[in-house]
């Protein structure tokens, strides 16, 4: 059984007071407590950005690799052992900026990790320029005159691209969020938790206030199954109509359920034979 | 040595880089069969995730424990852990580069990769040129070619690239000037004839 005091380690958190990334971190950790996800059984893997350092103030073992290339890395950690739970934390410009083709081929090979994305729609690590994720118009250090781009829906990007659970949390909404997280680590398959994180400090766009009055819950009458009203969900985003909840999800075979060398059991349970190469060099002399 | 690369990768914790060049990568060559059988090399040993017990691995600053930092002290204690790794790479696996042909000659060809195989078939028409060949960039083996280069009255550079690249690397590392420069940047290989015609 894993307990809250499991998960702290000696350093405390460096993000700004009241940054959104304090729910989702809360979150993960009620999650981890409910489900039980321990150092062994479970591994974080995190990009470069404020969302990165989550890894530095919970105590399982991680890995923080390049800017947008957590998805490979949890990937290969999860072929080798793939009876881990292995959960990548990333954020909007680390996975669809840098990250943007690792993350849709991830998506399309239905890898069995749980993406946890840290969406407060602007670069905050580097004190605040304009994302994949920010508003059109949005002005930061990068787009002092507002941005001309169009922000991108990454639960449509998802789910056009292949993931087979699509969902969307605040992180204001800590016991909301932790029911996200586990279902999305009790699927078998690649699922997405969108997770709207207001950044206080580069973003009085996307506040606590304005989430707290724009997002709702789907209701039981919702049917996820469904990818084309999914889809058309995903791109839903008006004042008071954000949705959060399970947007779309599948049964699909992983990718790791279709590799035959882990069908019967994990690679680092094997023995390292990868020396031996006489047979192969012998046929061809 | 890429057996070597895995085992210098595993001593030292470090990512190591293999260059090769473009007819190494598209050409074909016959072979003896390799010695799979060895002993030795870096045990692969480690903490893996899973296992029960808590580490970080962090490209980010980090303290000796891995957790990140910002703090000067760990900064300069890390970056200058990092930097000994290639101080005692250099001391304990850099190997003096190889040199074909004459001890001494008048001229010294230096060059790297698939180069080296048009070269050796050159030197059988220059009997006073000889081969430095270069396998190791990083660390760089300073001192023998300092020694070797400076024996010669005429030191030539045989690459494929506009710049010089390898020319200005040994001027970087040794304070050797290389003039004579071969440079073909056309895509094909570099063939023995034209080496002989420009060493002549």
């Amino acid at each position: 059984m894993t307990k809250l005091r499991d998960l702290i380690t000696h350093h405390a958190p460096t993000w700004c007071p009241g940054c959104g990334n304090f729910g989702l971190w809360g979150a993960f950790k009620q999650a981890a407590v409910a489900a039980s996800w321990d150092n062994t059984n479970s591994v974080m893997v995190a990009g470069i950005g404020c969302h990165g350092h989550i890894v530095d103030f919970t105590k399982i073992t991680s890995f923080e690799g390049l800017h947008g290339r957590a998805l490979p890395v949890a990937e290969g950690i999860k072929i080798a052992n793939n009876r881990l739970n292995v959960f990548v934390f990333t954020g909007d410009g680390d996975c669809l900026g840098e990250g943007g083709n690792h993350f849709i081929h991830a998506c399309r090979r239905n890898h069995d990790l749980t993406v946890i994305l840290h969406d407060n729609e602007v670069y905050a690590l580097t004190t605040g320029q304009t994302s994949p994720a920010s508003p059109l118009g949005f002005k930061s250090k990068s787009t002092p005159k507002g941005s001309t781009d169009r922000p991108f829906s990454v639960l449509t990007l998802a789910i056009a691209s292949g993931a087979t659970f699509v969902a969307r949390g605040f992180a204001g909404d800590i016991p909301g969020l932790t029911k996200l997280i586990i279902a999305a680590n009790d699927h078998h398959g690649f699922a997405v938790v969108d997770v709207l994180q207001p950044c206080v400090s580069f973003n009085n766009v996307c506040t606590h206030q304005f989430y707290q009055e724009n997002t709702y819950w789907l209701n039981q009458d919702y049917n996820p199954t469904n990818k084309e009203t999914a889809l058309k969900k995903s791109w839903e985003w008006d004042k008071k109509k954000i949705p959060l909840g399970v947007i779309y999800q599948e049964e699909r075979p992983t990718y790791e359920s279709l590799i035959q060398q882990i069908s019967e059991k994990p690679l680092v349970e094997g023995q390292l034979d990868h020396n031996n190469l006489k047979e192969l060099f012998s046929k061809y002399t | 040595m890429a057996r070597q690369s895995f085992d210098l990768a595993e001593k030292y914790r470090l990512p190591v880089i293999i260059l090769v060049d473009k007819n190494l990568c598209e050409s074909d060559q016959s072979c003896k069969v390799f010695d799979t059988n060895f002993s030795g090399g870096a045990s692969r040993q480690g903490l893996r995730p899973g296992d029960g017990a808590f580490f970080i691995t962090n490209s980010n600053e980090h303290d000796a424990t891995g957790f990140s930092s910002d703090k000067a002290y760990d900064h300069i204690s890390q970056t200058r852990r990092r930097v000994q790794k290639l101080v005692d790479c250099e001391k304990e696996d850099l190997p003096a580069p190889v040199l074909y042909g004459p001890a001494k000659a008048t001229i010294t060809i230096v060059s790297w990769g698939s180069n080296k195989g048009a070269i050796l078939e050159a030197l059988k028409s220059l009997p006073h040129a000889n081969y430095l060949h270069l396998t190791w960039l990083n660390p760089f083996p300073r001192d023998s070619v300092v020694r070797i280069l400076s024996q010669s009255e005429r030191v030539v550079s045989i690459e494929a690239n506009y710049s010089g690249q390898l020319a200005n690397l040994i001027q970087e590392k040794t304070g050797l000037g290389i003039v004579s420069r071969f440079l073909k940047y056309d895509g094909r290989p570099i063939y023995p004839e034209e080496i002989v015609e420009w060493c002549l």
